[in-house]
């Protein structure tokens, strides 16, 4: 059964907006997340997911690229965020893949559904993408991709990523 | 199933006058059609060994519903003596990432993302041997973090995505001005619906 809620309580109504022409960025840790060999990116890397807490995800976590004002300080988000996530450790060996990025206005022509809103707490420099249910809520948890609509949206933002690897100096820790 | 001589008598009981230049195009064309379905049939059943294997399932405790009827089982037993299979590249590229799909454990994304489902794995081989072997070249396969499996790739007039879970299949065919959706029970009939339509996208 989908899960709605009516009122996220990360969203931060009193900042300003995200402006369209913002370049974000997805994290890509798993390599699952990208095939090498036909270049496809997994439409799954905008799903909402059941968090470890067991906890149903509300937002597709995103990071703004003007925030960071040197690539140092963007790899060493990387590195923090991208490792927190992805224990290479724990997989073997499968390095922590990369990112993709994407205009802000693209994906919101993806459909009306689409949301990427300012987060509530101290961290400014990530965003939260929201699906917008057709009764007036969000989604939460993994979204019900055997509605073609949703497939269909979850499809085109994996096409809007420009992905790239994670610097080497990264995936040789 | 339908068999070779079924398909004849069918054929023969049709009453038409035919020539012996007919009759030998007539017989050609199912012998065609027959070889094609064995091979969809050896590819979809030695593949799902293969998936059903690298999980540690008995193939004998498979139950076939009966609205699955592409695969027949037998054929698991017969793929060693039948030298008719010439797979694509893409179709066995497509077979090894399924495969590998049939791998990954719970927390593929080291968080709570599970496993492809084997019903899942199941009907995504049923997809592949299937499909006709020109949608293939763009293809890929994921995993989603819900025990679901996509398929995802170009063609040369659209993009398709096709989600496969344990009940369903749903599509998205989307070329320049028009697209086609749905969301199926996935049988016989339902990739053959699909096959009809991506041919226009071709």
């Amino acid at each position: 059964m989908q899960k709605i809620t009516q009122n996220p309580k990360d969203i931060d109504a009193a900042a300003h907006p995200i402006e369209g022409e913002e370049t974000l960025a997805r994290l890509l840790c798993s390599p699952l997340y990208f095939n090498e060999k036909s270049k496809k990116t997994n439409p799954d890397a905008f799903d909402l997911r059941i968090l470890p807490s067991g906890s149903l995800e509300e937002y597709v976590s995103l990071a703004r690229i003007q925030k960071f004002v040197s690539d140092e300080e963007f790899n060493e988000y990387l590195a923090t965020t991208g490792y927190k996530i992805w224990d290479d450790k724990q997989n073997d060996n499968n390095k922590y893949y990369g990112y993709g990025l994407f205009n802000c206005k693209e994906a919101r022509e993806v459909h009306e559904m689409i949301e990427i809103n300012p987060l509530t707490g101290k961290n400014k420099s990530h965003v939260g993408l929201f699906y917008k249910h057709s009764s007036g809520g969000y989604y939460c948890g993994p979204l019900p991709k055997t509605d073609p609509t949703i497939l269909e949206v979850l499809s085109d933002m994996a096409d809007l990523l420009d992905v790239r690897k994670a610097p080497d100096r990264l995936t040789t820790k | 199933m339908t068999t070779i001589e079924e398909l004849m008598i069918e054929e023969i009981s049709d009453n038409r006058v035919m020539s012996g230049k007919e009759i030998l195009e007539e017989i050609k064309d199912m012998v065609n059609y027959a070889l094609s379905e064995v091979k969809r049939c050896v590819t979809g059943a030695a593949l799902m060994t293969t998936l059903l294997l690298s999980q540690d399932v008995i193939p004998n405790s498979i139950i076939v519903d009966d609205s699955l009827p592409f695969i027949e089982l037998p054929f698991v037993e017969a793929k060693g003596t039948l030298r008719v299979v010439e797979e694509s590249e893409d179709r066995v590229r497509l077979s090894e990432e399924l495969s590998n799909l049939a791998k990954i454990e719970d927390g593929w994304d080291n968080q709570c993302a599970k496993k492809p489902s084997r019903l899942a794995l199941y009907n995504a081989s049923i997809l592949l041997a299937g499909l006709e072997d020109s949608v293939l070249p763009k293809c890929s396969f994921f995993p989603s973090n819900d025990a679901g499996i996509y398929f995802q790739g170009h063609l040369k007039n659209a993009k398709l995505t096709i989600f496969l879970n344990d009940e369903k299949m749903a599509y998205v065919v989307k070329g320049k001005t028009e697209k086609l959706t749905a969301s199926v029970i996935l049988n016989r009939e339902s990739v053959e619906y699909l096959n009809v339509g991506l041919k226009k996208y071709l």
